[in-house]
């Protein structure tokens, strides 16, 4: 018996939602009284893959590969299925991202595992885990137990401080071999375009978010003047939704929700956004929520603790006008 | 090429859910409505058919009696035809459960080259069960699709990555789940969704269909909800924008939350 973290990897270092889940994974091996080990898949891995046991993995199970490099669907099911065939674990945690929501419905079919994805809580009781599922886009929540031997869990965001590496610990490497070819001609790679993000928006005081409601880059600028009122970077950023992002109103640094960052701000100003849960879910945990908007049944209501009902290119300059201008000392 | 897009019906967010009335079959049909994410998944289908890509749409949907006017107004809407599976609550919340049924009812159905899904449901939202059936029935598939260009026997499909879009081919038979900022799905008159309740709908039942063994994935243990938060404070700035601010930050300061200690 055994609990297993798959590892998401972006830009050559494990993502802030692994960190997490290696947090949450650690307590429950201690728990369990059970080992930890992690999976490193991918293309590459040799620098990263001993950091899996720094975080607290007792061994690295690695596939690397070139065929791994781009998060293909088809060859990143067979290589994780190889992973917990050999493994066995009791649980595999995951942090949830695009890539594992496609790959892990197909190992949990291949590895006849139980899934459940969008869990916000593991605990052990009566000697067995019990997972929380959030339902009904947080309206509702249940407990289940795994009805297989194996149970693959997706953990949300946010819900615990990631953990942090020891340099010290025992670095153990098995590198796993796939026998079944990893190439799938049904699906094949063209192309992609992403941004980076090059500024950390996650650590700011005070964020001021705009989503569709700003209607363009210029829309933004009045949230831009808000953000530098309140202090500027580092301790006050600007958010965004995904949409404003597609749209060009502001860069990706700046997106908060599933895709973007998850931010707990001790002030959140949301701007034009309607509140749909792919963003809601980045930025819920903000202590004091304002939100602008000029539709009375939005969303974003019903979880803001100050509500501006109107248009927000009159109410941001209104709020702008009445914060002080601290500069030239 | 026949498109089946795979439906759900669920409870209203509007209509209050809780633990004791999160049951779907249990709702009355005022409170189910087409899980919200379906309806890009029924326009991808749409438009593919008006680009003359797809002859005929299909549409089909897991569920009680109180999911008949959610399929009328997807024909509403312009699909061929609507199915629906007659299931019960014990089905519900197993996505392995649900994916199994409704392998079962596609092949009934003639395993159509194309199918799309929405990307994940209100109630469950884990956008689990369109790899779980892509997998059983052995084709590849993608999520979170944006475009979908036909081309013979495989399809070009740009779709939602972290930050980005990617682009990639896959082969035929596949099976999609269209991103909610794909299209803008169209609106129907109301009248038009009233004519569409005269249709019939045919159910089958669960018997009728080879099903793979339904034993539970999991077992439910527990509902429950959080005490709700508190209620927004709201200040109306329709008419006087900066009235409302004034209020607001007097309020904020009433409150103790500091803007300036902050920073």
């Amino acid at each position: 018996m055994s609990v297993l973290i798959v590892t998401g990897i972006r830009a050559g270092e494990f993502s802030e939602g692994t960190k997490e889940v290696f947090a949450v994974a650690r307590n429950l091996a201690e728990t369990l009284e059970v080992p930890l080990n992690a999976a490193v898949v991918g293309s590459g891995l040799d620098e990263i893959a001993p950091i899996a046991c720094h975080y607290g993995a007792e061994t690295a199970y690695v596939v690397d590969d070139p065929h791994l490099e781009k998060a293909e669907v088809l060859p990143w099911t067979t290589a994780l299925t190889a992973v917990i065939k050999h493994i066995k674990p009791l649980v595999v945690l995951v942090s949830a991202s695009i890539s594992m929501a496609e790959v892990l419905p197909r190992v949990a079919v291949r590895t006849d595992a139980c899934l459940v994805p969008n869990a916000s809580g593991i605990q052990v009781k009566d000697s067995s885990m019990c997972i929380t599922r959030s339902l009904f886009e947080e309206l509702v929540f249940d407990e289940v137990r795994s009805a297989r031997d194996t149970c693959i869990v997706t953990l949300t965001r946010g819900i615990i401080k990631p953990a942090e590496p020891d340099p010290g610990k025992t670095v153990k490497i098995e590198a796993i071999t796939v026998s079944e070819p990893l190439e799938d001609a049904r699906e094949e790679f063209l192309d992609e375009e992403f941004a980076e993000a090059a500024i950390d928006i996650s650590k700011a005081k005070i964020i001021v978010a705009g989503g569709r409601g700003a209607e363009s880059k210029e829309g933004f600028e009045i949230i831009w003047k808000i953000r530098d009122r309140l202090g500027g970077s580092p301790t006050a950023e600007v958010g965004a939704t995904r949409l404003a992002v597609d749209l060009d109103f502001v860069p990706y640094d700046h997106e908060i929700g599933y895709t973007g960052k998850i931010v707990s701000p001790d002030i959140f100003f949301s701007a034009g956004i309607s509140g749909a849960i792919q963003h809601v879910m980045g930025m819920k945990n903000s202590k004091v929520i304002i939100a602008i908007n000029e539709d009375e049944e939005a969303p974003i209501w019903s979880i803001a603790h100050y509500g501006l009902l109107g248009d927000m290119h009159e109410i941001l300059p209104a709020i702008y006008g009445r914060l002080p201008d601290r500069r030239g000392g | 090429m026949k498109a089946l897009v795979l439906m759900k019906a669920v409870i209203d967010k509007l209509a209050d859910v809780d633990e004791e009335s999160a049951v779907t079959a249990e709702r009355d049909e005022d409170e189910i409505l087409i899980n919200p994410y379906d309806r890009y998944a029924i326009e991808a289908a749409l438009q593919l058919k008006k680009q003359g890509s797809v002859d005929h749409v299909a549409v089909m949907c897991c569920g009680a009696d109180n999911s008949v006017p959610s399929l009328q107004e997807a024909l509403a809407m312009g699909a061929n035809e609507a199915i629906r599976v007659e299931i019960d609550e014990e089905i519900e919340r197993d996505v392995f459960k649900i994916a199994r049924i409704l392998v079962g009812a596609i092949e009934k159905y003639g395993d159509p080259e194309l199918i799309l899904t929405g990307m994940q449901s209100f109630d469950i939202g884990a956008g689990a069960v369109p790899g779980i059936v892509a997998e059983m029935m052995g084709r590849p598939h993608a999520s979170y699709v944006e475009e979908i260009e036909i081309e013979g026997q495989k399809l070009t499909v740009k779709k939602t990555i972290e930050g980005g879009f990617r682009k990639i081919r896959l082969s035929l038979p596949v099976l999609l789940s269209i991103a909610n900022t794909a299209n803008e799905p169209r609106y129907v008159a109301v009248g038009r969704i009233m004519k569409a309740r005269k249709q019939p709908v045919p159910a089958w039942d669960l018997a009728d269909l080879n099903v793979a063994d339904l034993t539970p994935s999991i077992k439910i243990e527990r509902v429950f909800s959080l005490p709700p938060r508190p209620e927004c404070v709201m200040f109306d700035g329709e008419d006087d924008p900066e009235g409302a601010v004034k209020e607001f930050f007097e309020r904020l300061k009433a409150d103790g939350v500091n803007l300036e200690a902050i920073r």
